[in-house]
């Protein structure tokens, strides 16, 4: 599904004296398939904008298209198909968590959605597998488990709707290293095998430099960059001023450029690929 | 200024020990990194050190007080402690409030109350948000305050249990720097709790935590050596030493293992003006 | 977007109203109260309301604060307003209206019972909007202190009442997130069966129950950490100051209450 926003405006509590704009003109697409990332410090309107994909707010003027569906400033009795079609990862997913087993929690999307139950829970063997949790947990409470484990229910119940795009905001949040390679490489599988629309907020550049293919940089409501991630963050000094930093892999990169003279193009190397080629390069000789 | 003599920690008696046998010191004005994955023990040593929690077995000894039901009153005199989530630990219902709440405890005089809180703040520099209410604040200004709040009561150590995972990249730099500021003006031990392994290269020593036991201990630089045990246990080595072994490998060979980027710039720098 | 809600809408002013001790405000409202209830005379009635009115001035306060303080109530005071037009049957008919006849004393007893309420809200929130909840909190706690030796825990409730005013925003942004995720999982709060509706609420208050549990459970382990052990050897960070200020707008009530009851017979 093509995801299109025209000129959208969004303003919290108008004509009141609390009144404040958070999403000023905002226009862009994410296309099909894309995995695009949002980038903006607190208050940058992230997600306020993330909250008009699936209709939680409505914008205050201007037009999100979501695939065939519209959403205008007037009501819409659709959203519901909508909401199946885009989920939503909040932030501290396993916040909303409640029901007495992992199963019913896992199952209470497709309960609301009017979705045939039995083949939702056909599937929960298959879900459980992606999100990296064993079968046994279904019927224990989903209280019981760590952390992590209850994050990748909470994931899992946004699955098992099927969406055909997914949202994610700081799916990483308080996971240890080990916790957020897991999630980050269940989302490029949900994004390369399922081909599902990837929409992913993230304070981790790294992050999105090594995922997204789309970056949108968000600073004070207003959409103020947007491009491929390595060209976006070519644009060190503009980031900076709205208080954003650049991957540290790119930011070495161009010191080296700048102190050494040493020409190195970021391919999506690993960490020690990018060792070597700075090697290599030194054994080169700089042009200094 | 912490000693830890075989010390046995378990949640309840049928699951295994959450410190096992832990036997370890940190020295005065120390600046040591605790890091280990999620469930490897270091919150619990954490609530172990200012008695929050008691130990099942074995001693604990603070400034050469030891620890028991009887000096835990003391003790967290000594030791004060900021915890993970900035919004479960604030109290008060003004930034003020919230410092003084702690000297209250204490009995300590108003007077004296008003000048100590006042001096927290401006060491924390939130002294300018003195009358602001907390829901007004960001997370790494909140952490800021809590910080305050234990610097009033003037203790010798400050434990920061995981305090950075909750903050975004600003708020975290924002408690690192409160931290490196605080080092240069005070003594005071500092045990820094994190699985980010970035964090704790500003440390004076890093002890890593593996299933309730230390697992290793020693200078950032010897630590991150260790690259691929250290990711079998579940961490992450910072991006510049994986960078490093790249080069490391292919011959590029530097005075000390750089910690941070500036160290690897300056060095390559030297080296490839005298190559 | 939840910055509109204020509990107990005080607004920061700088004002002889603002400056004055809660307790004083507090003692004063009290005894308003009680006096209200006395008043039976229409210049009774003037000269508390030129004390109300008095005070609003003076708090600086813009009017149209107070006003829309007091709108979900003024259904209430014009309601009993004309239920006392109608129900009360005494004096003499002073016009009839669809045929329904309305008696004097039915006039002078409606004007009465809704000036009366006027009157209550009007003081209250002249209270609230112009101390601190917090500063109300340690006047309730001073107050209260007496009490404490027939051992009502006047401290434990103190500190209570302080945490909830500290939590509730918290507490409100929480309900927010929780109901926008439950949300996007296809619950609807506002249609459907009953049934349906439950589960609905269910899905919002068991994880908000959770999570404020969990709240709790940090917030003591933190108070445990800086010290806290209830009120054994504590000392107080806020201060409650009676000034001359205070004694002056004691006498000056005093004088109203004594004017009070000469005019109210």
């Amino acid at each position: 599904m093509e995801i299109v926003f025209e000129n959208v405006d969004f303003i919290y509590q108008p004509n009141s004296p609390f009144s404040h704009q958070a999403l000023k003109d905002i226009s862009l697409t994410i296309k099909d398939g894309d995995y695009a990332a949002f980038i903006g410090h607190t208050g940058s309107g992230k997600s306020t904008l993330l909250q008009h994909l699936n209709g939680i707010l409505r914008p205050t003027s201007g037009t999100v298209r979501i695939g065939d569906f519209e959403l205008t400033t007037k009501k819409n009795n659709e959203i519901k198909s909508l909401r199946r079609k885009v989920g939503v990862v909040f932030q501290y997913p396993e916040h909303q968590l409640f029901e007495e087993t992992v199963e019913k929690d896992i199952l209470f999307g497709p309960k609301n959605f009017g979705m045939d139950v039995e083949e939702a829970k056909h599937n929960l063997p298959t879900i459980l597998e992606e999100v990296g949790l064993p079968t046994d947990v279904l019927q224990r409470s989903p209280f019981e488990l760590s952390g992590g484990q209850m994050r990748r229910v909470a994931i899992a119940g946004v699955l098992i709707t099927e969406p055909n795009v997914l949202i994610l905001d700081e799916p990483t949040a308080g996971l240890d290293p080990r916790g957020r390679k897991q999630i980050m490489s269940l989302i490029d599988s949900l994004h390369k095998k399922k081909r599902m629309t990837i929409i992913l907020v993230t304070h981790h550049m790294e992050d999105v430099l090594r995922h997204a293919n789309q970056a949108f940089v968000l600073n004070k409501g207003e959409l103020v960059m947007q491009g491929e991630p390595v060209e976006v963050f070519q644009e060190e000094e503009r980031l900076r001023k709205i208080g954003l930093g650049i991957p540290e892999e790119l930011q070495l990169i161009n010191q080296l450029k700048q102190t050494l003279g040493l020409p190195i193009t970021y391919l999506h190397q690993s960490p020690s690929e990018l060792g070597k080629d700075i090697a290599k390069a030194l054994h080169a000789g700089g042009n200094r | 200024m912490i000693v830890f003599n075989k010390v046995s920690y378990s949640y309840d008696k049928n699951s295994g020990n959450a410190v096992d046998e832990l036997s370890m010191s940190i020295e005065q004005n120390e600046w040591i990194a605790l890091i280990g994955h999620n469930g490897s023990g270091k919150s619990t040593l954490a609530k172990l050190m200012n008695g929050l929690l008691l130990p099942t077995s074995g001693t604990i000894s603070v400034d050469g007080l030891s620890l028991s039901e009887d000096t835990y009153w003391e003790i967290r005199k000594k030791v004060g402690m900021v915890f993970q989530n900035p919004e479960n630990q604030f109290v008060g219902t003004t930034v003020m409030d919230d410092v003084a709440f702690g000297l209250e405890n204490l009995g300590v005089t108003r007077e004296e109350m008003v000048k100590r809180v006042s001096a927290a703040l401006k060491e924390v520099d939130m002294y300018s948000f003195k009358d602001q209410a907390p829901n007004r604040l960001s997370g790494g200004q909140k952490q800021r305050v809590a910080i305050a709040g234990i610097l009033a009561i003037m203790p010798e150590v400050i434990i920061f249990d995981e305090a950075s995972t909750m903050l975004d990249p600003n708020g975290k730099q924002e408690l690192l720097e409160t931290i490196k500021g605080l080092r240069k003006t005070k003594k005071m031990t500092i045990v820094y709790i994190t699985h980010d392994l970035s964090e704790a290269a500003y440390a004076d020593r890093i002890i890593v935590m593996n299933e309730g036991r230390q697992w290793m201990s020693g200078k950032p630089r010897e630590v991150f050596q260790y690259q691929n045990e250290l990711s079998e246990i579940g961490l992450e080595i910072p991006l510049i030493s994986s960078i490093y072994a790249g080069m490391n490998e292919h011959g590029v060979k530097l005075e000390k293992e750089p910690l941070h980027m500036k160290e690897l710039v300056d060095q390559l720098w030297k080296l490839s003006s005298k190559m | 977007m939840n910055q509109s809600f204020i509990i107990g809408q005080y607004v920061p002013k700088e004002s002889p109203v603002h400056a004055l001790d809660a307790r004083t405000k507090l003692v004063i409202v009290f005894f308003y109260v009680l006096v209200t209830f006395s008043a039976e005379t229409l210049s009774s009635y003037l000269i508390l309301f030129l004390f109300a009115a008095f005070g609003a001035v003076m708090s600086r306060v813009h009017p149209l604060f107070i006003v829309k303080g007091l709108r979900p109530i003024w259904f209430i005071i014009i309601l009993t307003f004309i239920l006392h037009l109608f129900i009360q049957r005494q004096g003499e008919v002073l016009f009839s209206i669809f045929g329904y006849a309305i008696y004097d004393q039915a006039v002078i007893q409606a004007a009465i019972i809704s000036s009366r309420l006027f009157l209550l809200i009007l003081m209250t929130s002249l209270l609230t909007l112009t101390t601190t909840p917090i500063s109300i909190t340690d006047a309730v706690e001073t107050l209260l202190k007496p009490l404490k030796s027939i051992k009502l825990p006047i401290h434990e409730l103190a500190l209570m009442m302080s945490i909830s005013l500290r939590f509730i925003p918290t507490l409100i942004e929480e309900t927010d997130k929780i109901s926008k995720a439950q949300a996007s999982r296809g619950i609807d709060f506002r249609t459907g069966k009953w049934r349906d509706r439950l589960k609905a609420i269910f899905a919002l208050l068991i994880p908000l129950f959770i999570s404020a549990f969990k709240r709790a459970e940090d917030l003591a382990m933190a108070m445990e950490a800086r010290g806290y052990r209830g009120d054994y050897g504590r000392t107080k960070f806020r201060e409650l100051k009676f000034t001359s200020l205070d004694l002056i707008v004691f006498l000056l009530f005093i004088i109203i209450v004594i004017g009070f009851f000469y005019f109210n017979g």
